[in-house]
């Protein structure tokens, strides 16, 4: 079966296929319901408009925008390194069955580690430092690149490599020419895995640690029950979220024109 | 590979803790927030003999555990509803997407404020976010059933519900599987995080608890346990669907 014939055989709902945007109906109906017939006296149950108001008194106080910042800066820092370890530790795996069989139990021990136990451990070796953020996301969030890439290296057509053999190409060129282009998908998926990873874990730290960014602001409103902030707040953090993932697949859609192209 | 015995993996494995006591005894002995394994085992025993260890383990097991259950009941229920009709699909997807987009450190933050500090708190939290793997893996694979199994089944003149109980769950199952193990691995991160920021009972408060005491050697006791735990759930998970595929393979 080619996969013209597989794509044709799927049924009603293809993977690829984005849902139509008046699914979004059932969420607007519900902020409105909680907006007008929401329960007024509720202290926890603050409508949606009051959580548009507390972020706006939150913009006016000055705190908002270097809290987005801070978050996003660490989020992008982390996601970095996340992409740039992971790819190079999925290359190495993926090529070298020893190094794969080496590494595979300790490896297989720490990505079954639930993220964000290591905070605290992290929090007490190297203090409250930036480095420590970005030392815990990025071991938490490589995995699903690393082993995304691994299976796409262990995967790459021996006529591929076989060309760049009667090319003479140099080994760094084999890589940047070959190698490279080939795992481009692979790193696009497991990047849009761990994106959210990232972002959980930044927020994490933050609220833990009580440092900086958006965790610590969701944290202080919490503790001193500011439900609107704290509503304002998480909805600000899932906007983030589903604008980072859009950006991703915006990019991997371009990436994979590239991959093609090559 | 199950079946044989990864020798130089584990050569690698007790090479690193092995470098690691004679690191930490060389340059940690002046740090001190860098523990020994030696440190870390005493003080594993210690908290497993007259500190809490049993009872938090437990605690967060039974959170886990039972919250994963849960999670896999809500959505394969909504997910079987989203897959099977296609208007239900339309006009909820997209709201899924959104909502599921939130992260679910700050949601935490929302359930404080409803449940306080309380197992009730985990549990909501541990079961909202765990459930989205399994639903959303349940109405996608549910809802691409290949077209000539339905045909199939319209020519064996199958009922709505054979067809769906018959055709269309069987050849989801692979996928459901995938979002079901994913949920596992949720619930216990989030079990363990909302314990930590939220709920003082479990590993996650044990390990808080000892980071904000400087007892470094406690806390990488509790890591260990807890990375055990995750590791241990999975391989139990992982043989279990591996016999229940072998027992229910799907031969297309």
């Amino acid at each position: 079966m080619t996969s013209d014939s597989v794509q044709a055989d799927r049924g009603s709902i293809g993977a690829a296929s984005a849902p139509p945007l008046r699914g979004l109906l059932p969420l607007a109906i519900g902020l409105l319901a909680w907006q007008f017939f929401g329960p007024r006296n509720v202290p926890y149950f603050p409508p949606p408009l009051e959580w548009l108001r507390a972020l706006d008194a939150l913009r006016i106080s000055g705190s908002l925008w270097p809290a987005i910042l801070t978050t996003m800066s660490s989020f992008a820092e982390a996601l970095a390194l996340s992409i740039l370890i992971g790819s190079a530790l999925g290359i190495l795996l993926g090529r070298s069955e020893t190094v794969d069989r080496m590494l595979g139990p300790s490896l297989e021990f720490w990505r079954t580690m639930p993220a964000g136990a290591l905070v605290p451990v992290a929090v007490l070796i190297l203090g409250y430092t930036e480095s420590m953020t970005l030392f815990v996301v990025t071991l938490t969030s490589i995995w699903p690149i690393l082993l995304n890439v691994r299976s796409a290296a262990q995967r790459i057509s021996q006529d591929r490599l076989d060309t760049a053999r009667v090319l003479h190409l140099s080994w760094f060129a084999t890589q940047y020419k070959i190698l490279v282009p080939s795992l481009v998908g692979s790193i696009q998926l497991g990047t849009q895995i761990a994106a959210p990873i990232v972002l959980i874990i930044v927020l994490l730290v933050e609220i833990l640690t009580q440092g900086s960014g958006i965790g610590r602001e969701i944290s202080l409103a919490q503790s001193t029950f500011r439900s609107s902030t704290v509503f304002g707040l998480v909805i600000l953090t899932g906007i983030l979220g589903l604008g980072v993932n859009l950006l991703i697949g915006l990019a991997g859609s371009l990436l994979r024109n590239y991959a093609t192209n090559v | 590979m199950y079946q044989r015995i990864n020798l130089p993996g584990l050569t690698f494995m007790a090479g690193l803790v092995l470098l690691w006591e004679i690191f930490s005894r060389i340059v940690g002995a002046r740090l001190e927030t860098i523990p020994s394994v030696s440190k870390i085992l005493v003080a594993l025993y210690q908290i497993a003999i007259d500190g809490p260890l049993f009872s938090q383990l437990i605690h967060t097991l039974l959170v886990s555990i039972a919250g994963w259950l849960m999670a896999c009941a809500v959505g394969l229920t909504i997910g079987l509803g989203i897959g099977i009709w296609r208007p239900v699909w339309r006009y909820s997807m997209a709201s899924i997407d959104v909502l599921r987009s939130i992260p679910s450190i700050s949601l935490i933050s929302v359930a404080l404020l409803f449940f306080g500090f309380s197992s009730k708190m985990e549990m909501v939290i541990v079961v909202y976010v765990s459930q989205w793997p399994v639903l959303l893996a349940t109405a996608a694979a549910v809802g691409a059933t290949p077209k000539s199994y339905l045909e199939s089944a319209k020519s064996l003149r199958l009922s709505q519900r054979a067809t769906v109980l018959k055709v269309r769950i069987p050849s989801a199952l692979p996928s459901i599987v995938v979002g079901v193990r994913l949920a596992l691995t949720l619930s216990i991160a989030l079990a363990v995080v909302a314990e930590m920021v939220g709920n003082p009972a479990g590993l996650g408060f044990g390990i808080v608890y000892a980071q904000q005491a400087i007892q470094p050697a406690q806390a990488f006791a509790y890591l260990l346990v807890i990375g055990l735990v995750g590791w241990g759930l999975n391989l139990i998970l992982m043989l279990v669907v591996e016999r229940f595929m072998r027992n229910h393979a799907v031969s297309s």
